[in-house]
């Protein structure tokens, strides 16, 4: 029993040890999150759409894929097509308005919450990793953080 | 006997362990939170003696290094023009350092604040260096493009990294220095504040050390 103890303890303090030097993630980051599919089953070699969702965290917006100023980074989603998988074309949703509060004249065209990417596909029969990256600026109330690419990977089934 | 003794190392040992998994994770909540505060607004809080130690706290809360009352980290630079630019060279005048990115909106908002602030209070001392953060790959002439755009009547410089993390690594943008005459920094901001708040730090970085 004391060694089983003695274990235990150890093992806590090796835990400790890796929490405590655990790097805090940046803020730009955690902005953005792949939300789902990271698997889906779609007909082969028929072009078919899978409907890629993604959420901003609160209090943050990223700009759409159409900011209103050409200076401004727009969401945009790069996609490495596998052999037997071909990406055809993303759609993203329209941003919706958004002003800073010192600026209340100056429209910004962004996305907040919860917003869906269709991407048109078209697959040969099996298994195949769709492997991509969503590449957002994020900014909050008052403030923005520097571009940022989270990965986004799914599974496409087709039969 | 011997059974008892080894019984109660065991407690103890597991009591110990769970203090420090207590601690760790009380230690691990608020390293995470104070991150989060990050992104919190940034407020200027008129300096007095009285309330330093408020001050800190502010400065702490908006994810900034505090530096307010220290001499302000030096750096060399090259302007967007390659002209190399020091803080040094402004010794004995009010600065306010303002990290900027072309991408970065609540920056462009200010700007026109900050074109016309420069402009008043030039004359009595005062002068801007816009510090770029856009990446360190980004051509020099893109970000000169940019300036006459804007129509930026101040400095702008090529920042990099060696220099952000002289001010703490400059997470968010816009974030802005005030530097007194005496080199000591006397205001900082994280995100957009109003132009009367810009121009209240301008006032007291001028008044700072002065003669």
């Amino acid at each position: 029993m004391f060694r089983c103890a003695m274990l235990i303890f150890a093992g806590l303090a090796a835990w400790l040890q890796v929490i405590k030097d655990q790097p805090l993630p940046l803020p730009a980051d955690n902005a953005v999150q792949f939300l789902y599919p990271a698997q889906v089953t779609i007909p082969a070699k028929r072009p078919t759409q899978i409907d890629l969702h993604f959420r901003v965290a609160n209090g943050l917006h990223i700009n759409s894929h159409a900011p209103t100023e050409k200076s401004l980074i727009p969401a945009r989603l790069a996609v490495v097509e596998p052999p037997g998988l071909q990406v055809s074309a993303v759609d993203f949703p329209p941003g919706t308005d958004y002003a800073f509060q010192f600026a209340p004249k100056v429209k910004l065209s962004v996305y907040t919450g919860e917003f869906v990417l269709h991407a048109h596909v078209t697959a040969q029969p099996g298994k195949h990793v769709l492997e991509g990256g969503l590449r957002y600026q994020a900014c909050d109330s008052n403030s923005c953080m520097p571009p940022h690419t989270i990965p986004v990977t799914v599974t496409i089934t087709a039969q | 006997m011997e059974d008892v003794k080894r019984n109660q190392w065991v407690i103890v040992l597991v009591l110990a362990a769970f203090v420090l998994m207590v601690w760790s994770g009380y230690a691990n909540y608020k390293r995470r939170k104070q991150s989060a505060q990050h992104q919190a607004q940034g407020t200027l809080v008129p300096e007095t003696a009285n309330n330093q130690s408020v001050q800190q706290d502010v400065a702490a809360d908006e994810g900034l290094p505090n530096l307010r009352g220290k001499r302000a980290p030096d750096f060399s630079l090259r302007s967007v023009e390659g002209k190399k630019v020091s803080l040094a060279d402004y010794k004995g005048k009010a600065v306010l350092i303002n990290f900027w990115a072309t991408w970065c909106a609540p920056c462009k908002i200010e700007m026109p604040w900050l074109v016309a602030l420069r402009s008043q209070y030039a004359p009595q001392g005062f002068e801007i260096l816009g510090v770029n953060a856009d990446d360190p790959g980004t051509p020099r002439s893109k970000l000169a493009k940019f300036g006459e755009e804007q129509g930026l009547n101040y400095p702008l410089l090529v920042g990099d990294d060696a220099m952000s993390r002289k001010y703490g690594g400059v997470e968010f943008l816009p974030t802005s220095y005030f530097v007194g005459r005496d080199g000591k920094i006397v205001a900082e901001t994280a995100g957009l504040v109003s132009k009367n708040e810009v121009e209240a730090s301008i006032k007291k970085a001028l008044a700072a050390g002065g003669n």
